[in-house]
C-alpha cells in the first residue's frame, strides 16, 4: 500500500505528518488515515524471491576453500590433504585446522589439535620457532578465552557482558574458561616476555576472572590509569535486551529511520553470513518502550549476508529506501549482488534491485547515496573491492528519475579500482555540488571533487594530495562532518592496519607502535586540509570498522562512536567512544559511559530513539567467524540537561528526503549568537544515522533563526520563531516550520516482566 | 655505503626535476593545435629534460629533431663520435644542474626545508609518519615481539646522511648490544616497533637526532639522517 501522503498536495501531507499519530490540535486529520497500521497480509514479491534465490545459488556454488571463513566446511577439506602432505605441509595444515576448529566453535577439537601438534613435534624432534611456539600457546588460549566468553558472555549474556574493563555483571561465573587461559598466557609470556599479545589477553583474562589488576603480575600488568576515561561522561546502560533489540548475529550493519512515518525511530539490522541466523531483520518501534520484529511481515524473509546497509529515496517519495551491500572481505568469493529494497510505506519492502537496473554482482561495502548532478533525484555511488587480478571498478548509478538508474562511472571518470572499505558524500567545498571521499583498505585515499557537468557527462577531480590528504595507508570507516562548527565540511579516516592485539596494548601504553593511526583533517576554507589528529587527541590506533557520529551530551559538538576489531579471535579490543570538547580536542570517554564492548564491533547509528531529547546509540556486534556472532547493544542515553533542536526537512526541488542539504542553526547562549552545522544524510560510512537531524544546542535557551541550504536551487532557506527542545518539519520553500509533537516514552531499564526472550 | 641504490625513486625525481624545479621561461597557452595534447607534452619532455637550456640554434634544433623522427621512423643514424661527446656534454651538463638543485634542497638551515625533506621521503619510500616526527617504515621479521623502553637488543645500523650517499660511520652499529633508552630518539622509538630479524627505513628529522645539542663531526647539522636498521635479537634482562 502507498503512502496515502501522496494522494494529498505536499504542504497538506506536511502538515498531516507533523500531526499524524500526535494528537495535535487543530489538525482535522484522522490519525488512521494518515497513521494506518503496518500491512499485515504483503506477500513478497516476485523480485524480492527471485533476490533470495540468488544469494541462495551464489552461496551454494562457491567454494568453501577458497572463503577465510566457511570453517566448518573447511576442516574436512583441510583434513583430506594431511595424507599427502610432507613434515612441513602436514604441521602447516594442522594449525590451520585447529584453526578453523575454533572458529567453528569446536573447542574441545581445537584443544585436541594442538595436542596432537605438540605430539607431532616431539615424534619429529622439531624444536619450533618463537614464532611457532607463540602461535600455538595462543591458538590454546584462545580456545580457552573463548570457551569463557561462550558460557558467560553468550550464554548468560548481561548488558555488562565483554564490557571493557569488565567488572560488575560482566565477571564470568564459569571461570574454567580463563582460568585456563591465564595459565597458558602465564607460560607463554614466561618464555616470551615481549609478546604484547599475549600481555594484553592476560590482563584481559584477569578482568573476566574478576581478579584484575590485583592479581596481574605487576610486569605484565596494563594498569588501569591507562584506560581511563578523559571526562566524567555518565554511564549509558545498555538497554538492547530490555527491548528485545539484543540482535544475536554476526558483523552487519544498522539503520535507524522512522520507516512508517509515525515518528518513531525503527530499526534495521543485517548480518553478513549466509544462515537464518543472518537475515535482513527489521524492528518497529511502538513507541512505548517495546519494539516487535517484522521481518517476515515486511517481507524481507530469505534476504541475508548483508554488510552494510544505507538509506536513501531513490524514487523521491519521501520514504526511506534501503541498500543492503554484499560480498566485502570475500575476495573471489564475494560477487554477490547488492540489494535496493523499496520502502512501500506500509512497512513492507520490495526488493527492486534488478528492475532498477542495480543488479551486479562485485564485492561491496559501501555507497554512498547524493544528487551529484543536481536534478533533484538521488544517484548513487558504490565502491568494491579489488584484490589481484579480480578487478571491480567503482559504479556511479545516475538515477533516471523513472525508478531506474544508468551507470556512468567510467564517463565522470570515477571508476576507481582498489580495495574500497567507506565511502561519503560532502561538499567539502561550499560550491553547492557534492563530492566524495574515499577510504581504501591499502591504497591512497581519496577525495573526488565534483567539477559539474563536461560535455556530454560530469567530471570529477581527485584533488587528495593536493588537498594535503595523505593516509592513513591503512583505513576503513571515514566520514565528512563539521566538528568545528565553522562551516566547512572536515574528513575523519580511521586506520586500519595492526601486526596483532599487541599494537593496541602498545598504544594504551603510549609505546611507539606501527599500527595505523586515525586522521582528523581540518578544512582550512581554501581547499586544502590540516592533518590535526595529534591536537585533537586522535591520533590512536583505533583499529575501527563500524562508525558514527552524534551529540552524545547535546553541546552542540559532534562525537563519534567506533566499532572496533578484527576477524582475529585474539583482537578482543574496546570500541571506543570519543567527546569532542568545544571542536578542540577529543575526549576518550569509553569507560565513563560503558562503551567500551570487546566483541567485534560493526555497523554503528545514533538516534533519539525513544524521543526524549538526546541521542541513543545503537552498536552492531558480532565478528566475521561463523560461530563469532554476538549480542548487539543499545546505549540508553541517561541525559543531559542540554538543550536541543530536531529537524524533519523536506525538499521539493531538492531530493524530497533532504539528503545533502546544510542547516546552520544560530543559536543565543549566554547572550552571545552561535552558530551550529549540521548536514542531512546517514552519517559515517559503516551505520546509518536517522535521516532526521538531532541538533544539541547545549545551554542555548533561544534559537535565533535556522537556516537551511538547498543544494539544487542555491537557495538559503531563513526559519525563525523555533524553540528550543521541540521537534519541526520544514519543507523547502515554506516560510514556517510545522510543530511535530513527537512522542516519548522511556527505556526500560530493566528486563520486561516474565523475563526477555533474546535474539537468536 | 650508498643510500641511493635503496631509495632510486628520490634520486630520479631528484634528477628529472632538477629543471623542472627551475621556472624557466612562462608557459605559453596551447595555440588552437588539432593534436594539442601531443604538443603539450613535447613541451613537457622538453623542460623535464633541460633541452631548452643547452643553447642551440635553430639549425642545430632542427637537425636534433630529424635525428629523433629517424629513430621513430624506424631507420635511426648511426652514433658518430662527435655525437658522443655531445650526449656526454649534454649529460655532464644535466648532472651538474640536477646537483646544484639538489645542493639546494640539502640547505637546512632554510626555514621549511627539514619538513619538505620529510614529507617528500615519506611519499617517495610509502614511509609512516609518526606523531613524533620520524618517517619509517618496517619489513616484519615475522614474530610479535617488540623490545620496551627498558630492553637491550642486538642492532645494526647504517647510516648515510640527508643526501641519501655520504656515509656516517660514526652511527653505525654492527650487531651490537644496545640498551633501547641509549639509542637516539628516533631509533629509540623505530626500534620499539620492530621485531626480532625484521628490518626498517627510517628518516630521522634533526629533532629526533641530535636535535639542539653538540652534533657529531662528520655529520651535517640539522639535518635529517637516514638510517637502515636490523634487529637481532631483544636480550631480556636478567
Amino acid at each position: 500500500m502507498r503512502s496515502p501522503f501522496l494522494l494529498l498536495p505536499r504542504a497538506t501531507a506536511a502538515r498531516i505528518i507533523a500531526a499524524a499519530c500526535l494528537g495535535l490540535a487543530g489538525f482535522a486529520v484522522a490519525a488512521p488515515e494518515v497513521c494506518a497500521p503496518p500491512n499485515d497480509s504483503f506477500v513478497q514479491p516476485e523480485s524480492t524471491k527471485r533476490m533470495v534465490a540468488m544469494l541462495r545459488r551464489i552461496y551454494s556454488e562457491a567454494d568453501p576453500l577458497r572463503s577465510p571463513f566457511r570453517s566448518e566446511e573447511k576442516v574436512p577439506l583441510l583434513r583430506a590433504r594431511l595424507a599427502k602432505a610432507d613434515p612441513a605441509g602436514r604441521l602447516d595444515l594442522k594449525v590451520q585446522i585447529a584453526l578453523h576448529q575454533l572458529q567453528a566453535g569446536h573447542i574441545a577439537e581445537a584443544l585436541k589439535e594442538y595436542d596432537e601438534i605438540d605430539a607431532y613435534l616431539r615424534e619429529l624432534h622439531w624444536m619450533p620457532e618463537p614464532m611457532l611456539q607463540t602461535t600455538l600457546l595462543t591458538g590454546r588460549a584462545l580456545c580457552h578465552l573463548r570457551a569463557g566468553e561462550t558460557a558467560n558472555c553468550l550464554l548468560n549474556h548481561n548488558p555488562d557482558s565483554c564490557l571493557f574493563p569488565i567488572q560488575g555483571g560482566g565477571v564470568h561465573q564459569l571461570q574454567e574458561g580463563s582460568r585456563a587461559a591465564v595459565a597458558v598466557l602465564t607460560e607463554l609470556l614466561t618464555k616470551f616476555p615481549n609478546d604484547l599479545r599475549a600481555r594484553w589477553l592476560l590482563n584481559i583474562a584477569y578482568m573476566t576472572l574478576g581478579e584484575y589488576p590485583a592479581q596481574v603480575p605487576a610486569k605484565w600488568l596494563i594498569e588501569p590509569a591507562r584506560f581511563a576515561s578523559e571526562y566524567p561522561l555518565a554511564r549509558f546502560p545498555d538497554v538492547a535486551g530490555n527491548v528485545g533489540l539484543d540482535v544475536d548475529s554476526l558483523a552487519g550493519g544498522v539503520i535507524l529511520e522512522d520507516f512508517d512515518h509515525d515518528g518513531l525511530l525503527d530499526v534495521m539490522v543485517s548480518a553478513w553470513g549466509f544462515t537464518e541466523r543472518d537475515q535482513l531483520r527489521v524492528f518497529r518501534n511502538n513507541g512505548d518502550g517495546t519494539f516487535t520484529e517484522r521481518t517476515q511481515q515486511a517481507g524481507l524473509e530469505g534476504l541475508v549476508s548483508g554488510l552494510n546497509l544505507r538509506q536513501g529515496d531513490y524514487n523521491n517519495d519521501g520514504y526511506a529506501d534501503v541498500l543492503v551491500l554484499r560480498g566485502a572481505w570475500l575476495g573471489t568469493e564475494g560477487h554477490y549482488p547488492f540489494s535496493l529494497l523499496r520502502n512501500n510505506g506500509d512497512f513492507t519492502f520490495t526488493d527492486v534491485t534488478e528492475e532498477a537496473g542495480l543488479l551486479h554482482l562485485k564485492p561491496t561495502q559501501s555507497a554512498a547515496w547524493f544528487d551529484y548532478n543536481g536534478d533533484g533525484w538521488l544517484d548513487l555511488y558504490v565502491v568494491n573491492e579489488s584484490s589481484g587480478r579480480d578487478s571491480n571498478a567503482c559504479e556511479l548509478y545516475r538515477n533516471n528519475g523513472d525508478g531506474t538508474f544508468t551507470e556512468c562511472a567510467a564517463q565522470c571518470g570515477v571508476d576507481l579500482v582498489g580495495f574500497h572499505k567507506g565511502v561519503v558524500a560532502g561538499d567539502f567545498n561550499n560550491d553547492g555540488r557534492p563530492d566524495l571521499f574515499l577510504s581504501d583498505r591499502a591504497g591512497p585515499k581519496r577525495l573526488l571533487r565534483n567539477d559539474g557537468p563536461a560535455g556530454n557527462a560530469w567530471h570529477f577531480t581527485d584533488v587528495a594530495e593536493a588537498a594535503g590528504i595523505d593516509g592513513p595507508l591503512h583505513s576503513f570507516p571515514c566520514w565528512f562532518w563539521d566538528y568545528d562548527n565553522d562551516g566547512w565540511e572536515d574528513i575523519m579516516v580511521t586506520g586500519y592496519g595492526i601486526q596483532d592485539v599487541g599494537d593496541i596494548a602498545a598504544d594504551y601504553l603510549g609505546r611507539p607502535t606501527s599500527g595505523m593511526r586515525a586522521r582528523l583533517y581540518h578544512n582550512n576554507g581554501d581547499g586544502t586540509f590540516t592533518n590535526v589528529s595529534k591536537a585533537a587527541g586522535l591520533s590512536r590506533v583505533l583499529h575501527a570498522m563500524g562508525a558514527n557520529f552524534g551529540d552524545l551530551d547535546n553541546d552542540g559538538w559532534l562525537d563519534f562512536y567506533v566499532g572496533t576489531g578484527d576477524p582475529d579471535f585474539a583482537t578482543l579490543i574496546p570500541s571506543r567512544m570519543f567527546r569532542n570538547d568545544g571542536g578542540k580536542r577529543f575526549q576518550d570517554v569509553t569507560t565513563a559511559g560503558g562503551f567500551g564492548q570487546l566483541q567485534k564491533g560493526h555497523g554503528i547509528a545514533f538516534g533519539d530513539i525513544d524521543n526524549d531529547g538526546d541521542q541513543d546509540v545503537y552498536s552492531e556486534v558480532g565478528g566475521a567467524a561463523e560461530t563469532d556472532n554476538y549480542h548487539n547493544q543499545l546505549f540508553a542515553n541517561p541525559g543531559t540537561g542540554n538543550h536541543w533542536l530536531k529537524l524533519q526537512l523536506e525538499g521539493v526541488r531538492t531530493n524530497r528526503v533532504a539528503i545533502g542539504a546544510r542547516i546552520k542553526v544560530v543559536a543565543i547562549e549566554q547572550g552571545a549568537e552561535r552558530a551550529i552545522y549540521r548536514t542531512v544524510g546517514s552519517g559515517a560510512s559503516f551505520g546509518a544515522n536517522p535521516l532526521r537531524q538531532e541538533i544539541g544546542l547545549g545551554q542555548a535557551a533561544a534559537i535565533d533563526r535556522v537556516e537551511i541550504f538547498w543544494p539544487v536551487t542555491g537557495q538559503t532557506q531563513v526559519v525563525r520563531n523555533l524553540s528550543p527542545d521541540h521537534a519541526y518539519h520544514i519543507r523547502e520553500g515554506q516560510a514556517a516550520a510545522d510543530l511535530l509533537a513527537l512522542k516519548s516514552f522511556v527505556l526500560p531499564l530493566t528486563p520486561p516482566s516474565g523475563g526477555h526472550q533474546h535474539h537468536h | 655505503m650508498n643510500f641511493r641504490h635503496l631509495l632510486p625513486p628520490v634520486l630520479l625525481l631528484s634528477a628529472a626535476s632538477a629543471f623542472a624545479a627551475d621556472p624557466g621561461p612562462a608557459s605559453a597557452a596551447i595555440p588552437d593545435h588539432p593534436l594539442a595534447t601531443y604538443a603539450s607534452l613535447g613541451s613537457s619532455f622538453a623542460g623535464d629534460t633541460g633541452l631548452a637550456k643547452l643553447g642551440w640554434s635553430e639549425a642545430q634544433f632542427n637537425a636534433f629533431l630529424d635525428g629523433i623522427r629517424a629513430t621513430y621512423r624506424g631507420q635511426p643514424y648511426a652514433l658518430i663520435e662527435d655525437a658522443g661527446r655531445l650526449r656526454q656534454e649534454v649529460q655532464e651538463r644535466l648532472k651538474q644542474a640536477s646537483a646544484e638543485v639538489e645542493r639546494g634542497q640539502l640547505d637546512f638551515s632554510q626555514p621549511g626545508r627539514v619538513e619538505a625533506y620529510m614529507k617528500e621521503a615519506v611519499k617517495q619510500y610509502k614511509l609512516q609518519l609518526s606523531d613524533s616526527g620520524l618517517a619509517y617504515g618496517i619489513n616484519e621479521g615475522g614474530s610479535n615481539f617488540h623490545p620496551g623502553p627498558g630492553d637491550t637488543v642486538v642492532l645494526t645500523c647504517e647510516a648515510v646522511a640527508a643526501d641519501r650517499e655520504t656515509p656516517l660511520p660514526g652511527l653505525a652499529l654492527k650487531e651490537q648490544r644496545a640498551k633501547v633508552a641509549d639509542l637516539l630518539p628516533g631509533l629509540n622509538e623505530a626500534v620499539q616497533m620492530m621485531s626480532p630479524r625484521s628490518s626498517a627505513l627510517v628518516v630521522l628529522p634533526p629533532d629526533l637526532s641530535f636535535g639542539s645539542g653538540p652534533w657529531p663531526d662528520g655529520v651535517p647539522r640539522g639535518s635529517p639522517i637516514l638510517c637502515m636498521l636490523q634487529l637481532h635479537e631483544i636480550v631480556t634482562p636478567p
